[in-house]
């Protein structure tokens, strides 16, 4: 196999090539560092590369291999994460300045995770400062580039992990998702991105930014990759206080259920409120495909969204300002002047406010589920309503434009994470201008799998997810 | 109906918690603040006296299939 077949493999697909002994763990990391290599220039998307050490383990995977040995179901697959998972004795930066100035004490949950399945970590990428941004800005790093144009956003705040897996030089990467940050740069980037229900994956030892609305998902080419690591990724934690008990299915092998039958809602509010031409036609095309694999489409009422978005805005900006705060008494100047200003602004959220916003989200919950999930299994809505910005464009520092782009850029994701309920975000075609464009599908709490084998069936249908940008 | 929070109140929450705001951040807390308490008054007057925040999770459990 060569280097660019190697590169183009699913993660899924390449797991299964290096159990076969059809390509090696050592063969495909080699190729994987490389590329990483090759874009680096263009896309500012790595903070770190371990090659030595990269190398040695994908060695070792080899001759693990070689004995009969078999870590489990990612068993050699390069990956590398955004800085923001713990890795015993290693400081992460949290995309600033701010990481931790000590080692950290533990491993994250979801890295022992991926350890235990076999993946190799390479390096850790760029990211949004402490998370806390949709662009892929980075003031202390440069900005992370997007691998279809440099010149345009990855989206935030997994902008390496975005990027870097569109450019096939990362299999899969770990992202966060507390506003969007999983699914933004699924979408700007072209690549499919899982935001698990609340509770379904630990936060253990992944950098916190409001405990009340921080996922932990994945990114990757394909639904199916997502199965993959959602199945690897999800369970029980006792290191995680919201951890959920509930046993983990398995993702994978559900994937390739059929969807015949399955009923898709359409919104009939918020999200299709002043939508680009060409992304509801995307929109309607995605429904078009679904529709042909025999799922049926129906229009549906929402709840009051609008108020929804207040108070997740209210409970990420107070909880971010509460975990920050000592830092931002003590070492203002540590922050960009975005971050810097996002803080404050929590602050003046009062504490009744922040608790109303709290007591809402069960009431929200019972409401949507009741009148969305009462007739149809899943919601469909795109990602965004506008096309993918340039960073030029969005480039607006912490100055008078910075709350109106936020609120834009995350208006259609936040309200995925005030319910706390599953979203997968699945290409769904190009604009004109050659950007990738994504949809979300919506599900009940912890029925990500319905969500994967509409994403799986999805993808055997169409080639979006096939193509790769020319870097 | 809810009143605008003016950049000198914000400005004064800000700084009686030991951060130093600028007239620019202080004007942008202020439209931040006005924002979110406008756009959630309706719904948090809808809300019965006794939902509390643990009813999340129960709503989770409730709905899950």
């Amino acid at each position: 196999m060569t280097d660019a077949e190697i590169l183009g493999l699913s993660c899924t697909a390449l797991a299964g090539a290096i159990r076969a002994r059809q390509v090696s763990a050592t063969k495909a990391m080699e190729a994987t560092l490389a590329r990483a290599q090759a874009v680096q220039p263009k896309l500012n998307a790595f903070l770190h590369v371990d090659t030595e050490l990269a190398l040695d383990a994908a060695r070792l995977a080899d001759r693990e291999l070689a004995r009969g040995y078999l870590r489990g179901p990612l068993h050699g697959v390069p990956m590398a994460h955004k800085d923001m998972y713990y890795r015993k004795g290693v400081a992460s930066s949290f995309g600033g300045k701010i990481g931790p100035s000590r080692p950290a004490p533990s491993t994250a949950a979801v890295l022992e995770r991926l350890d235990t399945a076999g993946a190799i970590q390479f390096g850790v990428l760029n990211m949004a400062e402490c998370a806390f941004g949709p662009t892929g800005h980075n003031y202390h790093y440069g900005h992370c580039r997007n691998a279809w144009n440099p010149d345009y956003i990855t989206g935030g705040s997994s902008s390496g992990s975005g990027t870097t897996v569109a450019a096939r030089a990362n299999f899969a990467a770990l992202g966060s998702d507390t506003g969007g940050s999983i699914r933004l740069p699924a979408t700007f980037c072209g690549t499919s991105g899982i935001k698990p229900t609340y509770g379904r994956v630990s936060r253990a030892g992944a950098m916190p930014l409001s405990f009340s609305m921080d996922t932990v998902g994945a990114l990757a080419r394909t639904v199916e990759d997502c199965a993959l690591l959602l199945g690897t990724l999800a369970g029980p934690d006792a290191r995680d206080p919201v951890s959920d008990p509930r046993p983990v299915p398995d993702y994978l092998a559900g994937s390739a259920h059929p969807v015949a039958g399955l009923v898709i809602g359409k919104p009939r509010q918020y999200f299709y409120d002043g939508c680009d031409a060409e992304i509801v036609a995307l929109m309607e095309a995605s429904l078009e495909s679904f529709r042909r694999l025999g799922a049926t489409v129906l229009e549906v009422d929402l709840p009051d969204v609008d108020s929804w978005n207040a108070a997740a805005s209210m409970i990420i900006s107070a909880e971010a300002v509460a975990l920050h705060g000592n830092w931002l008494r003590t070492r203002p100047q540590d922050y960009s002047a975005q971050v810097r200003a996002r803080l404050e602004s929590g602050l003046t959220i009062p504490a009744a406010a922040y608790i109303d916003s709290l007591r809402l989200r069960g009431v929200a919950l019972e409401a949507f589920c009741r009148t969305v999930f009462s007739k149809v299994d899943v919601l469909h809505a795109p990602v965004v309503a506008f096309q993918t910005p340039t960073i030029a464009e969005t480039d607006v520092g912490g100055g008078p434009g910075l709350p109106a782009l936020m609120a834009r850029l995350t208006r259609l994701t936040r309200p995925g994470n005030f319910l706390g309920v599953p979203v997968l975000s699945v290409q769904a075609g190009f604009t004109k201008a050659g950007m990738p464009v994504g949809m979300q599908l919506l599900g009940r709490p912890f029925d990500e799998a319905t969500l994967f084998a509409l994403g799986h069936a999805y993808q055997g249908a169409t080639e979006f997810h096939r193509q790769a940008p020319a870097l | 109906m809810t009143l605008p929070v003016s950049p000198e109140v914000a400005a004064a929450l800000v700084s009686a918690q030991g951060v130093t705001p600028t007239v620019e951040s202080a004007a942008d807390d202020a439209r931040f603040a006005t924002l979110v308490l406008e756009n959630s008054a309706r719904a948090f007057s809808r809300l019965a006296f006794e939902d509390e925040p643990s009813g999340y999770a129960a709503a989770q459990r409730r709905n899950a299939p």
